[in-house]
């Protein structure tokens, strides 16, 4: 289970049909008291593989999200292994003897077995590709604590985080999934969640 | 205080309006089915929920298999309009009837 004030990894895909979850992510990892990192944060230099690794190390928590691993529209048709290659070196860093906990998230429990049967045996978080059981799997992967925010706040901290997304979006240049964007995505869920008497 | 936290309080401020978190802020009154659970003094809506999901970890009311689960022991049952269990998206709406602003 993972630790409070920790650093959480999250490995997602940067695709605009993804935005949702990945708001609904960010708030709800906020409101939790945790503070989300990602590979926005690491600049596209020759290192950037051994950037991406330190980071990775230097989280207390990483989260995977597979559930958009798929084929491109566009030729030549592959699925991006970035997400599954960062989720390698989270689980290869653990089996060297890292503390660090790794969380895999899928949209379909049983889609993993299929693509990436080495991982039999690990639990898939399944979210079913909506906020709830986004909330759902993230209240499970942190502990309880008695200040904790319950599912309801954390929805709530979603829809706050979702209706600034266009004003965050107009001055990221009309990407979320850009360094800034991350940025104020972060410091604007913690500014509701505190305004909101969710985080104190 | 960083460039980002300014911009950040300033989207907040355009999103929640004025008196916005009042919303969130002001004290309801628990009804005796509610009050029961989570005390009978007027709190803000979010330490309703979070007396409420301290409750259900208290009592270990969470069901074990489907985490979403949550079932209803006796002082509960009112609350949740007569039912034994709910999911926890559910219960907003529910416990929102005991509330009095």
């Amino acid at each position: 289970m993972a630790d409070y004030r920790a650093n959480v990894f999250i490995n997602v895909p940067f695709d605009n049909q993804y935005e949702r979850l990945y708001l609904a992510l960010i708030a709800s990892i906020v409101g939790l008291g945790a503070y989300p990192r990602s590979t926005l944060e690491v600049p596209p230099t020759k290192d950037r593989l051994r950037r991406i690794f330190t980071l990775i190390r230097s989280c207390d928590i990483s989260i995977h999200d597979l559930s958009r691993v798929q084929l491109s529209r566009s030729a030549p048709r592959c699925p991006r292994f970035n997400m599954p290659f960062e989720a390698g070196l989270a689980v290869a860093s653990f089996l060297a003897g890292s503390k660090r906990s790794w969380y895999l998230l899928e949209s379909d429990r049983y889609r993993l077995q299929k693509s990436l049967s080495d991982l039999n045996g690990y639990e898939v978080n399944s979210h079913e590709g909506t906020i709830q059981g986004m909330v759902a799997v993230l209240l499970d992967i942190f502990p309880y604590r008695p200040s904790q925010p319950g599912p309801t706040e954390l929805r709530t901290l979603c829809r706050l985080l979702a209706k600034a997304a266009p004003e965050i979006k107009r001055q990221s240049n009309r990407d979320l999934f850009r360094p800034r964007a991350f940025d104020l995505l972060r410091e604007t869920a913690a500014e509701f969640a505190r305004r909101t008497g969710i985080l104190r | 205080m960083t460039k980002e936290t300014k911009k950040a309080r300033k989207i907040v401020d355009k999103v929640l309006g004025k008196n916005g978190t009042a919303i969130y802020m002001t004290p309801m009154q628990p009804d005796t089915a509610l009050g029961a659970v989570v005390g009978n003094r007027a709190i803000p809506r979010t330490t309703v929920s979070k007396k409420i999901w301290a409750y259900i970890k208290k009592n270990d009311l969470q069901d074990k298999k489907r985490k979403v689960i949550i079932n209803a022991d006796a002082k509960l049952k009112p609350v949740f309009g007569g039912r034994s269990q709910v999911t926890m998206f559910e219960m907003t709406k529910l416990v929102s009837k005991h509330l009095k602003g």
